[in-house]
């Protein structure tokens, strides 16, 4: 099983070809991880991760709509 | 519907789903679990995934909180929970000084997530035995213009005061960009 767990292979994919349970899978995969043997990397053609605040506000490129935004995020935790 | 996303880290038992319990409009979603190793029993459960609590602004905004576990063995959580946040808070627990090591790696750790802004949450200052901010910066090692502010995660006034100045830092990044 451990041969299968790469970047290209989800985790149904690894349960289907080995006809084990998903939960199965992700268990021994938890162990992996626990034991630094496996790391997370993001999948192959995913976009990669914007920086900072970009980011932050998806679709919302002018500053004043993103300080619009917090301000509206600032009002209602004062009325928290 | 727009969301918007901020982080509450921190070593074990410092308080973070506390914090995101007080503020939440939402029962939070926890993943606590009982805790097995002996010399962490100060308390009876923790956080092993996330906590997640959400505060809505109205229909087209809603802000989403989420807790990352504290224990180290669950630090695999920390990359894969800051991705897209737009800030974080770094709860630290004012009484036990023997984790402000481990705070102030969380906090560098993040800070190489991503370059959004953040705050330094000192927890449980309501207590007799809690450290002064002005020893805690220096015990955290925090540079001049890190954030410390003073915090009871039970309280929910202060909480708010925690997100209120992360929100106002975020405010001043945004003019800077």
């Amino acid at each position: 099983m451990v041969s299968y767990i790469n970047p290209k292979n989800s985790i149904r994919e690894i349960a289907s070809v080995i006809q084990m349970k998903e939960l199965e899978i992700r268990r021994i995969v938890y162990g992996l991880l626990q034991a630094g043997l496996v790391r997370f990397v993001r999948p192959e053609g995913a976009p990669p991760q914007l920086p900072g605040l970009e980011a932050a506000f998806p679709g919302v490129k002018a500053k004043d709509e993103q300080k619009s935004l917090v301000n509206r995020l600032i009002e209602r935790i004062r009325s928290v | 519907m727009l969301t918007v996303k901020m982080v509450v880290t921190g070593p074990f038992s410092a308080g973070k789903s506390e914090f995101i319990k007080t503020v939440s409009e939402i029962e939070v979603v926890s993943t606590e679990q009982n805790i097995s190793a002996e010399e962490e029993r100060i308390k009876s459960q923790t956080t092993v995934a996330m906590d997640f609590g959400r505060i809505n602004v109205d229909d087209s905004l809603a802000l989403f909180l989420f807790g990352t576990p504290g224990q180290k063995r669950f630090d695999f959580m920390w990359e894969i929970l800051s991705e897209g946040m737009l800030g974080f808070i770094v709860m630290v627990d004012s009484t036990r000084p023997e984790t402000f090591r481990e705070a102030s790696n969380i906090l560098n750790s993040f800070r190489n997530f991503s370059p959004t802004p953040y705050i330094i949450a000192a927890n449980k200052q309501d207590l007799p035995e809690a450290w002064d901010s002005d020893d805690m910066r220096i015990a955290l090692r925090l540079n001049p213009e890190d954030h410390l502010i003073a915090c009871v995660a039970q309280d929910k006034e202060t909480v708010k005061g925690v997100l209120l100045e992360l929100l106002e830092n975020i405010l001043l990044e945004i003019d800077k960009a």
